[in-house]
């Protein structure tokens, strides 16, 4: 599964794409026997509730892939019983590619980062009286201090 | 017989606990697609058993950290890969 992040990154251009693997277990405390041959950040659902898979998958909770959009929404999931085929990546990269470029509102610079450097734009451009649209945090057309308070309180 | 059974018990005992989960989770919202995870849901903290990129082994790793309404600014697409690992 690593592969795929690496294949989303370099072949896709898909930086800001994070794959989490979250394990079972069905005992109380874990070892490093559950942790083996993970190539991926793992975190553990813990038996009996696996509050993390019936969030998710609560009728088919094995070979889920569920796939969250930047603020949390689940935009997509799939099965992957016949593991991480063509089907699947197509799919997951159709996804991936209607939501990535949500991730920009309020990114003014590019740099997928929101922070002071974008505040500072963001004042400028309602100085020069330029009008961006990753600026208009509130969609409302223009650019005035409610953006500039929505885009602070996401800094802060 | 009985040496059989200590010699199981403190092989059990010995092994290290390694990831132990904190969450008391009773009531759970389910998700389906289309739908925004609450708040309270994205910040339920779980334990990181392997690191791997951005997390080292026993960081702590919710959803709310690839949100970037919530983390600062740094927005994330996650993909949550569901495998068995005993």
């Amino acid at each position: 599964m690593s592969d795929f992040q690496y294949e989303l990154k370099d072949n896709h251009g898909y930086e800001n794409v994070v794959i989490i693997a979250v394990g079972k277990s069905n005992i109380d405390n874990f070892n490093d026997n559950f942790t083996a041959n993970s190539d991926l950040p793992l975190v553990m659902d813990e038996a009996f509730d696996f509050p993390i898979r019936e969030q998710f998958a609560p009728y088919s909770d094995h070979k889920e892939l569920a796939i969250l959009g930047h603020d949390g929404e689940l935009i997509g999931n799939i099965q992957l019983n016949s593991g991480l085929n063509t089907a699947a990546k197509n799919y997951i990269l159709e996804i991936i590619e209607q939501n990535y470029d949500q991730s920009l509102l309020g990114d003014i610079n590019g740099d997928s980062i929101i922070n002071i450097n974008d505040l500072i734009i963001i004042v400028d451009f309602i100085l020069s009286e330029i009008y961006d649209e990753n600026a208009d945090m509130n969609f409302d057309g223009g650019l005035n201090i409610q953006d500039i308070t929505i885009l602070l309180n996401i800094i802060l | 017989m009985l040496s059989i059974f200590i010699l199981l018990f403190s092989s059990l005992i010995s092994q290290t606990p390694y990831c132990p989960i904190e969450n008391s989770i009773n009531e759970r919202s389910i998700y389906n697609v289309g739908d925004t995870l609450s708040v309270e849901d994205q910040n339920i903290i779980f334990p990181v058993c392997n690191g791997s990129g951005d997390y080292e082994t026993g960081d702590s790793f919710s959803f709310s950290d690839l949100n970037g309404d919530i983390n600062g600014g740094e927005y994330k697409i996650t993909l949550i890969s569901m495998n068995a690992t005993w």
